[in-house]
């Protein structure tokens, strides 16, 4: 066929059995995807792009990231494909979008499930919950607090610092009434003596749970114009997929953000220094560290002395999360990460009222999930 | 004060594949997955290694040695068993064989890169390995709760040596050494064969595999000095120069700390050429079993 989209290249498959005894969906996946490898003549470092199934019963959340970590795979496309019956076939055309789109090579679609007798007592049945929370480590405070002290001790980085990232998105929530720290700034010195969580992270430091909800649509550039309507437009992305569990990351002080943000540069032809507005995830105080010295804003070890010398206001030479971050606004669950896309849009619109930043061009915007383990980078730019 | 033998929290979501682990783990031993294909070691256990993917993994007893990462020290426990024992560490170690696994860290005053050994520790209902300050972390300690020190030395056939020590021995070289190597483990890196490939690379030479450049320091420590007996706990060596074919080496150990109540010595080792070039610099821990009257 001379118009191929993508080629399939390699098949795997597990004899299948009625019942299994003690097997793990994971182990599964594992013995199917080498055949698979072994089956295209490929090396599994070949592999950067990955579909997987939903896992009822082992892993409910963050199964690409599960499933990478276990097979030592490090993607820049993934994506947990939820069809039903056809999510087999759906993930062939995805794999073929994701390659035509620049984001891939070789992308493993695996699906698979055990058979074994016992339900689950726990939602959660994988490597995380089997080799962390026995120790005393359960919930992503501990992961965010490692990543924190270890960047402590790499750079001397200082509580002061880390607790002026809380305080700076707090005054920027000032300027956004619907931010559930509306009316409730904070100074460093707050942030310092709000409660201990997990050294070194205070409480201010974590963003609080709300309920809450976000949506973007997306249409054709042309559609767009068509209609006449102000439109925000994707200009390059980036993705990247590293491990799920913290003790399994490659590096506890730069993330896969560093890669996917790169890429993201790269298509749009802009740099970090070009942005009018940084979107940037902020869990915690120590992901926003960790993401302004992966995007070079900062050199290593050196986020202090940017959030010293910028204010993050919408004034600022870097506005950065102009509605309060989710430090400041409040983190409605998964939705938190779509709130730094929707306030970039409001920006590049230029109808951020009461916080509107000059001369709006381009947005980075980032998304975080796990432990600094999955990572999308967006830039944005305004309708020409 | 609550212990944690007494909490009352979840344990491992043991599965068939990890059952070894967690059943060594009661008997207060720490075994990893070895990959027969690449050499590395695989933390947490997978049916297929991570790094080449193929399914040749056995369990291998691991040293129990490793480093701090990191550490959080949890105030506010995400399970609500922990509360009676909060504020306790948890840390990320570096094991020796290279793996990083997330642990309980008994320790009141943690720091990064702090050496750990394994502390197998009843949580619940349950041995878990935790790890805790390597010994010289916790000397004083020790000496202050030790009444009478016992004589850890007793039966060690050459008796207890004293800090300041010193030995060495040299050999030479071979290309048989280099067979010898690859037949032990599998290791045929071109740049241990092939000699016209060899004198485009830095080392501008064939040269011998790592392990047979310190292997001499095996031989120092089990022969001559703390002499018969004795193992390594723990090796942590630079290669500064590499050791090419119909050299000479000479491995030499220096007794830095001597433990009276264990036969356990902490060692600084060089290897040497003839030309005095310093070839491997490192430090090594040593343990040496009683072999008399057994
Ligand atoms: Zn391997």
């Amino acid at each position: 066929m001379s118009r191929s989209k993508a080629a399939l290249v390699g098949i795997g498959e597990l004899k299948p059995t009625r019942r299994t005894e003690g097997e793990s969906t994971l182990g599964m996946l594992a013995r199917c995807s080498a055949l698979a490898i072994a089956d295209a003549g490929l090396d599994k470092d070949a592999i950067d792009g990955l579909l997987v199934g939903p896992q009822v019963g082992e892993t409910p959340q963050h199964v690409p990231a599960t499933v990478s970590e276990y097979l030592g795979l490090a993607p820049t496309m993934s994506n947990l494909v939820d069809l039903g019956g056809a999510s087999g076939p759906g993930m062939i055309w995805r794999a073929a979008a994701a390659i035509g789109a620049g984001m891939c090579e070789t992308v493993l679609c695996v699906l698979g499930n055990h058979r074994n007798p016992e339900a689950p007592r726990s939602p959660n049945r994988n490597p995380i919950r089997e080799f962390d929370v026995p120790f005393g480590a359960s919930g992503a405070n501990v992961s965010y607090a490692l990543l924190m002290q270890a960047h402590m001790a790499a750079y001397g980085s200082r509580a002061e610092d880390f607790a002026l990232v809380a305080s700076r998105a707090r005054a920027n929530a000032q300027h956004n009434p619907d931010a559930i720290f509306y009316g409730q700034p904070a100074s460093v010195e707050d942030v310092l003596a709000s409660p201990m969580i997990a050294s070194p992270l205070h409480l201010f430091e974590i963003v609080m749970p709300v309920a809450g909800a976000e949506a973007v649509i997306v249409t054709a550039a042309k559609v767009a114009r068509e209609r006449g309507q102000k439109a925000v437009h994707l200009l390059g992305a980036g993705e990247k997929i590293t491990h799920r569990a913290v003790s399994q990351a490659p590096s506890l002080t730069s993330g896969p953000l560093k890669p996917a943000m790169a890429r993201a540069f790269a298509q749009s032809g802009t740099a970090a220094r070009q942005m009018s507005l940084l979107s940037l995830y902020d869990c915690y105080t120590i992901m926003v560290a960790a993401t302004i010295e992966d995007a070079g804003l900062a050199p290593p070890g050196g986020f202090g002395g940017f959030v010293r010398e910028q204010d993050f206001g919408p004034d600022g030479r870097y506005p950065l999360n102009t509605h309060g971050g989710q430090l400041g606004f409040g983190q409605p669950d998964l939705a938190g990460g779509m709130t730094h896309v929707v306030e970039a849009v409001r920006q590049l619109r230029g109808t951020a009222e009461g916080r509107q930043i000059r001369d709006p061009k381009l947005a980075l915007v980032t998304g975080n999930g796990a432990t600094m383990s999955e990572a999308v980078a967006l830039v944005l730019g305004a309708d020409e | 004060m609550s212990e944690l033998s007494d909490l009352k929290v979840p344990g491992p979501t043991t599965i068939a594949l990890t059952e070894p682990f967690w059943a060594a783990a009661e008997e207060g031993r720490l075994i990893l997955q070895h990959c027969r294909s690449c050499d590395r070691s695989v933390f947490y256990p997978r049916e297929i290694c991570p790094h080449c993917w193929s399914g040749g993994l056995e369990w291998r007893e691991a040293s129990g040695q490793g480093r701090l990462k990191s550490f959080s020290r949890i105030h506010r426990p995400g399970h609500p068993g922990w509360a009676p024992v909060a504020p306790y560490v948890v840390g990320l170690v570096e094991l020796a064989e290279g793996p990083t696994m997330l642990s309980h860290i008994l320790a009141d005053e943690p720091e990064v890169g702090m050496p750990l050994e394994l502390a197998p520790t009843r949580i619940g209902g349950r041995v878990l390995p935790c790890f805790r300050p390597q010994f010289h972390h916790q000397e004083e300690k020790t000496i202050m709760s030790d009444t009478k020190p016992k004589d850890g030395w007793a039966n060690v056939t050459r008796g207890k040596p004293s800090v300041g020590d010193t030995a060495e021995r040299s050999r030479k070289t071979s290309m048989d050494d280099i067979h010898a190597f690859t037949a032990m483990t599998g290791d045929r890196n071109p740049v241990h064969y092939d000699e016209e490939l060899a004198k485009k690379t830095p080392f501008g030479k064939l040269v011998v595999q790592g392990g047979i450049t310190t292997g001499i320091l095996n031989a120092v420590v089990a022969e001559d000095l703390p002499g018969p007996g004795t193992v390594f706990l723990n090796t942590n060596f630079n290669f500064k120069k590499a050791v090419g074919i119909d050299e000479t080496i000479i491995g030499r150990v220096e007794l830095t700390s001597v433990r009276d109540d264990k036969p356990i010595c902490q060692l600084a080792c060089t290897v040497t050429n003839q030309d005095g070039d310093v070839c491997v610099e490192g430090t090594a821990v040593t343990y040496t079993m009683p072999l008399e009257n057994l």
